[in-house]
């Protein structure tokens, strides 16, 4: 099943639905098209910061969340919530890498920027931590 | 060159043509970027410490304290080489280099971040 999109057509969805960006072939990158604009390559550069600091961000909220929150009345509570945050701070780092290099190849190809759903992914992540977080506060058993 | 295009002395150039057109010119593309590196060497020492101080006082798990000592140590070498390799070489001018360059020091910066990441899960593991 695939999904129009302004900049072309998703990558069909696959069981298990492990998204991944799409990085076209392993030919090295400088070996593949032309340099592109110096400036837009910063830009690409910017942007894969920019998510690896939320990445980063997400890996020290999980590691708060676990180890200096106090105890919550559920077991496991802490490690519900802080845990998936980490897993998505690991995978944002790498899907951004990714995505940098997709970018990168489409640029020196001189051909349009593939869509990306890692926006999409983060907002569900950090919604389904949040939905966990709110069941504990309200289901959980009272002190 | 971009002199005034109304100077009569200064060679014949297209008036509509400005340094915006110009490829070779980046403007603070790169000073952006620069400042860009700097935040988020900041945001990885603040995750380092995070890690830090909870591995600190973990005197009860050893060998866990090792292993996530280790994982940090390697991170951190990441992150350091990463930022010196996008300072020293990322910025040159020579063909086809930047983008190698670049393309090390962000795969560099990413092995530093999922290594602080897989740090804080076995933190995670470990009771406390």
């Amino acid at each position: 099943m695939t999904a129009d999109w302004p900049g072309g057509r998703l990558p069909a969805v696959r069981w298990p639905p492990v998204y991944r960006e799409p990085v076209g072939d392993r030919i090295p990158l400088h070996q593949q098209g032309v340099e592109p604009d110096p400036r837009f390559s910063y830009a690409n550069e910017r942007t894969f910061l920019a998510w690896n600091r939320t990445a980063l961000a997400l890996v020290a909220a999980g590691l708060g969340i676990t180890s200096l929150l106090p105890e919550f009345d559920v077991p496991g509570g802490r490690r519900l919530i802080g845990v998936p945050l980490i897993v998505l701070g690991a995978w944002l780092a790498i899907a951004s890498y990714q995505r940098w290099w997709a970018n990168e190849r489409a640029m020196r190809l001189r051909q349009p920027l593939p869509p990306s759903r890692l926006g999409v992914v983060l907002a569900v992540g950090v919604g389904v931590a949040a939905a966990i977080a709110a069941i504990i506060a309200a289901f959980g058993p009272a002190t | 060159m971009y002199d005034d295009p109304i100077s009569a002395d200064g060679p014949a150039i297209d008036a509509d043509r400005t340094a915006i057109d110009d490829p070779e010119v980046p403007g603070l593309a790169g000073e952006r970027t620069d400042l860009a590196w700097s935040r988020t060497m900041l945001s990885a020492v603040v995750a380092a410490g995070a890690v830090l101080r909870r591995v600190w006082g973990l005197f009860d798990h050893p060998t866990a304290q090792l292993i996530v000592f280790s994982i940090l140590g390697v991170g951190a070498i990441a992150w350091l080489v990463s930022m010196r390799v996008a300072e020293a070489t990322a910025r040159s001018t020579i063909e086809g280099r930047r983008g190698t360059a670049t393309e090390h020091s962000l795969r560099g910066a990413t092995i530093g971040t999922v290594l602080f990441a897989v740090a804080a899960l076995i933190l995670a593991a470990v009771p406390a």
